[in-house]
């Protein structure tokens, strides 16, 4: 058992530093933060500290704003990663086809993952302006279509986030499926081709099942 | 820059070399010259300027430097910190500076205490209001500014026959106009109302929801008023305005090199929004002033660099750099912009801006834009506004 722990502490002792690090900055602050969401502290000063329980949580729960971002999130969090997949894989199927400029189109959808969300927060603003003189809503105006209030407007606001992040990540998403799907052996589909299934079931039964 | 010290307090000679520390959110490029003069005339004083971008940052840094004991000499007395400074008393009371006797006692109370303490000095302030394009009021057949709430509702409806947005801000601002309308409605008359909403002897709801709701159905339930604001940044609201697609922004000092520098030849004004008895109040602001940390062991050499910024000459200079206007009263000086029809009404402390009042101020500005917000969504009812900020003031109290 000692010898165990003599060479245990040797390994020990490695970790020690990283490990007080973490502790003085990560663990610490985080422990005392949670301390202080039950005190009625005012950023100022740690005396005359007393227990609110949870009266802190309480009033950010009852904030409209905040339980509003909430919702928002988690329906953003949610519905995002759903339509992305949805689009991404039919886009991979496209891009994997035999097609001459297949290279070019990879290119092209996977562009949009490169700038800096900073850029594209730049950028998109200006796009979904939400008057007449907007860059969309004067594209829309062609077909039109009245000005839409983008980003003026909650449920517009919803609609151009999802639509910029798609916009943004699904080219890198298509890439990923894109990989998985170079890597599936064509016997499988030549196999199903004798047994005489569709494009469809090949889709479903092999492509689907292997990517996801 | 002034070399000559010419207050009383500046007569008295420090012996040690000492360095005092400033916490600013002006960098070295604007506070950088005075220091250097400084530091000349007093060989035996260094001056450490430690540089936070505002306001957040600013806000966070102080409070870190307050609840650790590590405060710096000398920071910047602001609205959004100005409620702490009173209530645990974290600079000296100024108030013996000479300087003060020149400017308007009510100006002085907005970075003062309750007993005539005052807690930071600061020679100037911002002031805004509605600019407009004077050509499209031609066009429109406006000639006059509107001096009446209903004057005004008519240059909206007549420049919007143009074809134009006829008032433009961003969606950070959309609370402007509305508070505005309460600051020539409610504090011409009474400009004590926001320190009794502090003291719990009125509340927002008796006093914010007539100009709210005046607002509300005269200008946004019309269309006056456009939703589309409410998806506009800053910068693209003023491109609107400079690019003549919209008649009336909400300004200030600030905008005014971008417009003429977008737009050289653009024939605009400013004017106070009215009420409709035809009082009008400009919004504006103190600048950030300068005070001095109770914990300080410099007080002497902090209160000479103060007397050395309160001279008449760096009082110009500073007015130069800001371009704000000056609450100082007996100095001659020009702005060259259209502000400066109103630079006799700072000193009278003719301008006003709730934020500097409020109790936790920042929270209950946030309340305001996001309730504003909310009204014009559909989320919230524009009566309930103000009673939201009730609940937040007595949820943070």
């Amino acid at each position: 058992m000692k010898i165990k722990f003599k060479r245990e502490l040797s390994y020990l002792s490695f970790a020690m530093p990283a490990f007080l690090v973490y502790t003085i900055l990560t663990i610490y602050p985080l422990a005392q933060t949670l301390w202080l969401s039950f005190t009625n502290w005012d950023g100022y000063s740690m005396e005359n500290l007393s227990f609110v329980g949870f009266q802190n949580f309480e009033n950010i729960f009852s904030d409209k704003a905040m339980v509003t971002a909430l919702w928002n999130t988690c329906f953003y969090s949610i519905v995002f990663p759903i339509l992305v997949t949805v689009f991404a894989i039919p886009l991979a199927i496209i891009l994997n086809s035999r097609m001459s400029t297949r290279n070019f189109q990879r290119a092209v959808f996977f562009f949009p993952s490169v700038p800096s969300t900073i850029i594209l927060g730049y950028l998109w603003p200006y796009i979904l302006v939400p008057t007449q003189s907007g860059v969309l809503n004067q594209f829309l105006g062609l077909f039109g279509i009245r000005p839409v209030l983008w980003l003026a407007d909650p449920k517009w606001a919803m609609v151009s986030v999802i639509m910029v992040g798609m916009w943004s990540s699904m080219g890198w998403h298509a890439c990923i499926y894109l990989a998985k799907l170079q890597s599936i052996p064509t016997d499988y589909y030549e196999a199903a081709i004798i047994d005489g299934a569709n494009s469809w079931q090949k889709f479903k039964y092999f492509t689907l099942e292997i990517l996801l | 820059m002034s070399n000559s010290s010419s207050s009383e307090n500046s007569e008295t000679v420090l012996e040690d070399e000492q360095t005092i520390s400033i916490l600013s959110w002006y960098n070295e490029e604007i506070l950088g010259p005075y220091i250097e003069s400084f530091e000349e005339e007093n060989k035996n004083i260094t001056v450490d300027l430690q540089f936070v971008p505002p306001v957040q940052q600013y806000i966070d840094k102080f409070m870190v430097l307050v609840s650790s004991e590590q405060m710096t000499d000398m920071f910047h007395v602001a609205g959004e910190n100005i409620q702490e400074i009173r209530e645990k008393k974290l600079a000296e009371d100024i108030s013996d500076m000479p300087i003060f006797e020149r400017i308007n006692e009510n100006v002085s109370a907005v970075y003062g205490g309750d007993n005539g303490e005052i807690y930071g000095y600061v020679p100037d302030a911002w002031v805004g209001g509605v600019f407009y394009n004077a050509d499209l009021f031609e066009q429109a057949g406006i000639e006059k500014v509107p001096s009446t709430w209903d004057e005004f509702t008519d240059t909206m409806e007549k420049t919007k026959a143009l074809g134009v947005e006829p008032f433009i801000t961003c969606s950070d601002n959309v609370h402007e106009m509305a508070q505005s309308l309460y600051i020539s409605m409610k504090i011409s008359h009474n400009p004590k109302v926001d320190f009794e909403i502090n003291n719990g002897t009125t509340t927002f709801e008796e006093n914010y929801t007539e100009p709210f709701k005046l607002w509300y159905e005269d200008v946004y339930k019309t269309g006056l008023f456009s939703q589309i604001t409410l998806g506009l940044s800053g910068e693209q609201a003023k491109d609107m305005f400079v690019t003549e697609q919209s008649a009336m922004y909400y300004g200030g000092p600030w905008d005014i090199s971008y417009i003429e520098e977008k737009n050289p030849d653009m024939n605009y004004n400013m004017f106070p929004l009215p009420a409709p008895d035809g009082n009008a109040m400009l919004t504006g602001a103190l600048n950030v002033a300068l005070g001095i940390s109770s914990s300080s062991k410099k007080k002497e050499a902090a209160q000479k660099f103060l007397d050395f910024m309160s001279e008449d000459e760096n009082i110009k200079a500073w007015q130069k750099s800001t371009n704000n206007v000056l609450v100082v009263d007996g100095i001659e000086y020009e702005m060259g912009t259209i502000i400066d029809q109103f630079k006799d009404d700072a000193p009278n402390g003719n301008f006003y801006l709730p934020q500097m009042v409020w109790n936790n101020s920042a929270a209950i500005y946030k309340e305001l834009l996001t309730g504003i917000q909310d009204a014009m969504t559909g989320a919230d009812t524009i009566e309930n506004v103000p009673i939201r900020l009730d609940n937040k003031m007595k949820e943070l109290s």
